[in-house]
Formats: structure tokens, sequence, C-alpha cells
């Protein structure tokens, strides 16, 4: 019985070193582009506007970093729409901290670029409110669409 | 006794020209402290001080030659020295003893376009206000400390090289105090850097204006003369 509750304990602890957490796993979603990294950049720009999407700020990560001698090419995206974005506020007003949604591109080590998002139903699910779920559910949808046109 | 007018009117402009002089090198620790933006303090303070300074010794040029002089050949001799500055600060950087490449970094906050990074319009900016830094600094020595003690250079060199590692500009780098916690090689690539800047700035300022004594100086010693004379 005691070396049950050890084998026990054991197990958990190493389940506990390995496993990443359930919100990050079940939030982040990474595709990878067939494209080059500046490709993949201008298709989702495309993509973004053909989505009834705009883009409302971006950040140059890779450009900003060569300032500290780092070369890299990381570009993120700020993805909204006033009109999605006022159904989420009218909620709560606590959802700007995640909206306008995050979209980033960077090419990896690897060579390869991939386009990363969270999902948006994970994010403001914690508001526990059916309508902010509702249209976080169709944000859902909109970024996987865009990731899809842009990686392709 | 009644202080002459002319004295006065030295005095008012060595003010405004050392007042001047001296917004060039504060906008960036100042927007770095969290008093409004780079962006907006070049707008509403900087230019209108190179406009001040570019009045003040275009009028003083004849009639206060000390002054119009001073901010010429002390403006060029500071910027001349910040290449001495630049040849160590870039070393430095290529080394890994600098987190960032400063005049990049200041040319984005100039252009307010940090989010974007660097351009080639944007590093322009921030080049052009780095060495306008050491024109400044260069005009601010010559007026305080005139030129006739060379060594004097290397000395205000190290002071404002010690001044910039506790300014808000070192702490918002987050690197700590002195920026030990990135590299000893830090403080000392910043205090070698500014020990060149103060070498070339002392020798060139004493070429470009002989031994010529500071202005400040002459300016106290003159209401000095009028105040024991009041007394007496």
């Amino acid at each position: 019985m005691k070396v049950k509750s050890m084998l026990l304990v054991f197990g958990l602890a190493v389940t506990g070193l390995f496993a990443r957490p359930a919100s990050a796993q079940e939030a982040r979603v990474t595709v990878e582009s067939t494209k080059s990294y500046e490709q993949t950049v201008e298709k989702l720009k495309g993509a973004v506007s053909q989505g009834g999407m705009m883009i409302m700020g971006q950040v140059d990560q890779g450009n900003m970093l060569s300032m500290a001698g780092l070369k890299l090419k990381a570009t993120l995206f700020l993805v909204g729409n006033p009109t999605v974005g006022k159904k989420l506020f009218e909620q709560d007003h606590g959802v700007g901290l995640y909206v306008p949604v995050r979209v980033f591109v960077y090419e990896d080590k690897d060579g390869k670029t991939y386009v990363s998002y969270d999902k948006a139903s994970s994010l403001l699910k914690q508001f526990n409110n059916q309508e902010i779920d509702m249209v976080a559910g169709m944000l859902d949808q909109k970024l996987q669409g865009l990731a899809q046109m842009a990686t392709h | 006794m009644v202080i002459p007018m002319k004295t006065l009117k030295n005095s008012l402009l060595l003010l405004v020209t050392l007042a001047a002089a001296s917004v060039g090198p504060l906008i960036f620790p100042a927007a770095q402290a969290g008093l409004g933006t780079m962006a907006q303090s070049a707008k509403h303070f900087l230019l209108p001080a190179v406009v001040v300074l570019i009045v003040v010794a275009l009028l003083s040029w004849k009639s206060v030659p000390a002054i119009g002089r001073s901010i010429v050949w002390g403006g060029l001799a500071g910027a001349i020295a910040t290449v001495g500055l630049e040849i160590v600060r870039i070393t430095g950087f290529k080394m890994g003893y600098m987190p960032g490449n400063l005049p990049r970094l200041m040319g984005v906050l100039l252009l307010d376009r940090f989010a974007l990074g660097p351009s080639l319009t944007s590093d322009f900016a921030g080049w052009a206000y780095h060495f306008w830094n050491g024109a400044s600094f260069g005009i601010i020595y010559v007026l305080i400390l005139g030129t006739s003690r060379r060594w004097l250079g290397l000395l205000y060199g190290i002071v404002a090289g010690l001044g910039f590692l506790v300014s808000p500009v070192v702490l918002s780098l987050g690197v700590g105090y002195f920026g030990l916690q990135f590299s000893p090689g830090f403080p000392i690539t910043v205090l070698a850097g500014h020990a060149a800047f103060g070498l070339l700035l002392g020798t060139l300022a004493a070429r470009f204006l002989s031994a010529e004594e500071s202005v400040l100086m002459t300016e106290l010693r003159v209401f000095r003369i009028f105040r024991a004379g009041r007394v007496s």
C-alpha cells in the first residue's frame, strides 16, 4: 500500500514536470506555412481583409530586436474588427486584454515559417459569458481560416 | 552701483545658450523617466532649441563673439568628438558589451515607430540626434569650462559617462545598477567611450578656439567685481 502510494506520488510528480499547462495546450494554435516568411506575411495581410477583419497594429519584433543585435524574422499582428470588438466590449470591458487578437508570423530556427495564435474561445472563456463565448467561437473560425489562407 | 545693461544681456545670452544646449541631452533620459515621449519632446523642445542656438550664434557672432564662437566651434568639436565615442561604442556593441544599439533606439523613439523597428529614416534621425548631443555637450563644455585646460575635457567626458550610467536610460534598459547585470563590459564601454569623447573634445576645442577662458567664469567675475564695488 505504501509502495503504491509512493509510486502514485512519483507518477504525479513526473507527469507534472513534463506536462504543459492544459490551458496553454488548448489555446495555442501553430500552423506551418508552405510559403516563405515574406510570402506568408503578405498572404496573411490579404487574408485578414478578405475575412472581414483588419490589421489594427503591427509589431515588427524581428526588426525591433535588430537593435539588440538579434537577427530573426517575426511580426506580431493585432487583428480585429470594430463590430466584433463592440459586441465583446459591450459584454465586458475586461476583454480588452485579449482583443484585438494577436496573430504571430515567425521564421523558426529550422528556417520554416509558422503562423501562430491563441484560440479566442480559450482566452475569453474565463469571462463566463454566453455572448462572449459565441463571438469567441466565431473568432476561432475566422482565425483558423486566416491561418489556412496565409500558410497555403 | 548698477550693473551695466551689456553685462546683463551677455549673462542672459549665456543662460539661454546653456539652456538650449541642454535640451538635446535631456530629452532622452526625460522620456525614459516617463516625462512625455521623445517624439513629442523633439517637436516641442528640441527643434526650437536648435533654432534658438542658431539664432543666438548668428546674433552674437559680432556683438558677443565669446558666445557665438563657443556655439560654433564648441559644437563642431563636440560633434567630431562623438566619432571617438562611436568607435568605442560600436566596438563594445559588436563584442556583446552593450545591450542595444542606442542611436537606432533613439531613432525609433524620435519618430515614434518602436513597434515597427528601425528604418533608414529612423537610423538617420537617431544618428543625427546622437551627434547633436555631442555638439551640445561641446557647447556646454566650452562655455562652462573654457579651452585652456585640455585635461578637463577628459574629466568632463567621464562625468558625462557616469551621468549616463545612473540616468533613467540605463534603468529603462533593465540592465541593473550601472548596467552590471548585463555585463561588466557595459560600464567599461560607456566610460571608455565618454573618456574618448572628452579627450577629443578637449583637444579639438583648444585647437579651434585656442586657450580661452570659460565664458561663465568671465561673467561671474564681472558680477563679482560689480558686487564688490557696491559693497565697498
